[in-house]
């Protein structure tokens, strides 16, 4: 059984002025039974936002992260943490 | 409210898209579109519809191009228009905060209700202590007569079931110096006489109906012009950036300014000034001396409290000094001074100290679409005010002055390094309603202090209305920046 959730957090202009720099925190919102699970790494730009539609940029959907290598658009903390403890779910099922 | 939130993504994206527009110089060609692109497929209604948000996300475009758009009638301009406008102006046009009338929700402060909690118990202790008999029962439930309640609240702390509520208006709750007025026709606005710019109501509007007119597209010009523009950035402006002071320093010069000066390096002299001021009214026995580089809290200070119930220094703020600095080297460049902060507009127009302040939000907007990658970024010293790379770094106490605290610190290490001893210090981290009304109980008994150090926002400049990262994670950036800074 897989016993990590990787998340990788867009460090990147956009996604940190589109509110970005509080995913790092994410950890403190998750329930203490997958808080030890998860590891989380900040990266320069996963680019996402350069990669959006002509219409959505300059910031695309910025914040951006990764849970296992699945997109979060606009992410904030509660999505996030939505989004990690679904993929904990999805583990253990 | 949580400073991250749709409302304030919102106000940046819309940013972002503008300073795009302006710096690939197809503003007036597209600007009708933006309210269109915002709102494409994937954007949840707020309003009754659609088209309700594009007509307030219109406003907000011109609000952002620097226009005063309270009035209901600007909903009729074109968009075009105002940006022909906005590229034409030699100066920004308006100043302070206003209501976007359209996207105002009219909240009304509820008296306190009785919801459905209530489980119209036997012992009713909302009727028994109700001082005014304002608490009845009808079918079953406790009902508040609204024409009795006179808003006490021991109702609701009386309720075994907390079943009673008040619905408060955000805006108002959080305006320290009750500004937010309504008018003859019951519309809200800002009473500018007694505004402080603190910007709470700012971040603090569910719908994010209060705007300031900004200075973006001022500070493009203005760095477009072809002048030597300097950047004076705040400590709490480079703690909002992630990649530390080098390569802030380096994304603020790539943007198009001719040097980049650290407004720490002006708080020295504050902090000399400060202490020799505090000496000299110690000496003289005449009670506490408050701080005086807030301009949300000189302006409280001036308004709001009597003049007995405070001193505030003479001294300039670091902002003033630096820019005086600058000026002495070069008269002829343009000055534009970075921070999270709204009330420095107001400073800045006052003292005629700076040409521009742009906020955190809107540099960061401008970073956003020149494409400007802070990481990537190689790091470059900051500048002396004559132009040329500092010798050193502005001092840690100088650095700190950003956060809550700061201020009180520099000022007393000053005193020990004098071999005076320190003085007894008070911080006021965060000026609300309670702060206020404790602040009105010194005109009859003044705190048993020296020096009162008051920001009005809580944490400090750190956590300004314009900040755009998260207040705990801009503590610590600011608290690494000022460690990195001189003895």
């Amino acid at each position: 059984m897989r016993t990590e959730i990787k998340v990788v957090i867009c460090a990147g202009t956009a996604c940190h002025v589109m509110g970005g720099s509080e995913l790092f925190l994410v950890k403190d919102r998750l329930d203490e039974s997958i808080r030890g699970l998860v590891s989380i790494e900040g990266i320069p730009c996963l680019d996402l936002c350069r990669r959006s539609a002509p219409d959505r940029r300059p910031g695309g959907s910025a914040p951006y992260a990764l849970v296992d290598g699945v997109p979060v658009e606009r992410a904030d903390l509660d999505s996030l943490a939505a989004a990690i403890t679904a993929r904990a779910i999805e583990l253990e099922g | 409210m949580h400073f991250n939130n749709r409302a304030a993504r919102l106000r940046r994206e819309i940013l972002a898209r503008l300073a795009t527009l302006r710096l690939e110089d197809r503003l007036t060609e597209d600007i009708e579109r933006l309210p269109y692109q915002v709102t494409a497929p994937g954007w949840e209604t707020v309003r009754c519809c659609v088209h309700k948000d594009r007509a307030i996300i219109r406003l907000r475009v011109a609000a952002r191009l620097g226009f005063d758009v309270g009035a209901k009638d600007d909903i009729e301009k074109p968009l075009a228009d105002y940006a022909k406008e906005a590229l034409e102006r030699k100066a920004p046009s308006a100043v302070g905060l206003f209501f976007l009338e359209e996207a105002c929700n009219d909240c009304v402060s509820s008296p306190y209700i009785v919801t459905d909690v209530c489980q119209g118990c036997l012992a009713r202790p909302c009727a028994s202590n109700c001082p005014k008999k304002a608490v009845h029962f009808v079918e079953g439930r406790s009902r508040i007569d609204p024409t009795l309640c006179v808003g006490c609240g021991i109702c609701a702390q009386a309720c075994p079931y907390k079943a009673i509520i008040k619905v408060p208006v955000p805006c108002e709750e959080a305006c320290p110096v009750g500004a937010v007025v309504r008018d003859e026709n019951g519309e809200r606005r800002i009473d500018k006489e007694r505004c402080v710019e603190c910007g709470r109501c700012v971040r603090e509007c569910p719908f994010g109906a209060v705007m300031e007119p900004s200075r973006l597209f001022d500070a493009i010009a203005t760095v477009r012009s072809g002048a030597k523009v300097v950047a004076l950035v705040a400590p709490a402006a480079v703690a909002q950036f992630p990649g530390g002071p080098g390569k802030f320093s380096a994304a603020v010069a790539s943007l198009g300014f001719s040097s980049i000066v650290e407004v720490a390096a002006g708080a020295e002299a504050t902090i000399e000034a400060e202490t020799h001021e505090l000496l000299e009214r110690i000496e003289r026995g005449e009670g506490p001396l408050a701080t005086s580089c807030c301009p949300a809290w000189t302006k409280t200070a001036r308004t709001a409290l009597s003049s007995t119930a405070t001193t505030v220094s003479s001294t300039p703020s670091p902002m003033v000094y630096s820019a005086r600095a600058v000026k002495a080297a070069r008269p002829d460049a343009a000055l534009v001074f970075i921070s999270p902060c709204l009330a420095k507009r107001r400073e800045a127009e006052e003292t005629g100290a700076v040409d521009l302040t742009l906020s955190t939000e809107e540099l960061g907007a401008w970073f956003v679409a020149a494409g400007t990658e802070i990481a990537s970024m190689p790091e470059r010293p900051f500048d002396a005010p004559d132009g040329t790379p500092a010798l050193r770094p502005a001092t840690r106490d100088a650095r700190a002055f950003g956060a809550s605290g700061g201020v009180a610190a520099a000022v007393s290490a000053r005193f020990v390094a004098m071999g005076r001893p320190a003085p007894r210090t008070l911080a006021i981290n965060g000026l609300d309603k309670a702060a206020i009304k404790e602040m009105g109980r010194w005109e009859a008994a003044p705190p048993q202090t020296d020096l009162i150090e008051v920001m009005a926002c809580q944490g400090g400049c750190v956590n300004g209305p314009c900040s755009i990262a998260n207040p705990r994670a801009a503590t610590v950036a600011l608290g690494k920046y000022a460690e990195a800074g001189s003895d």
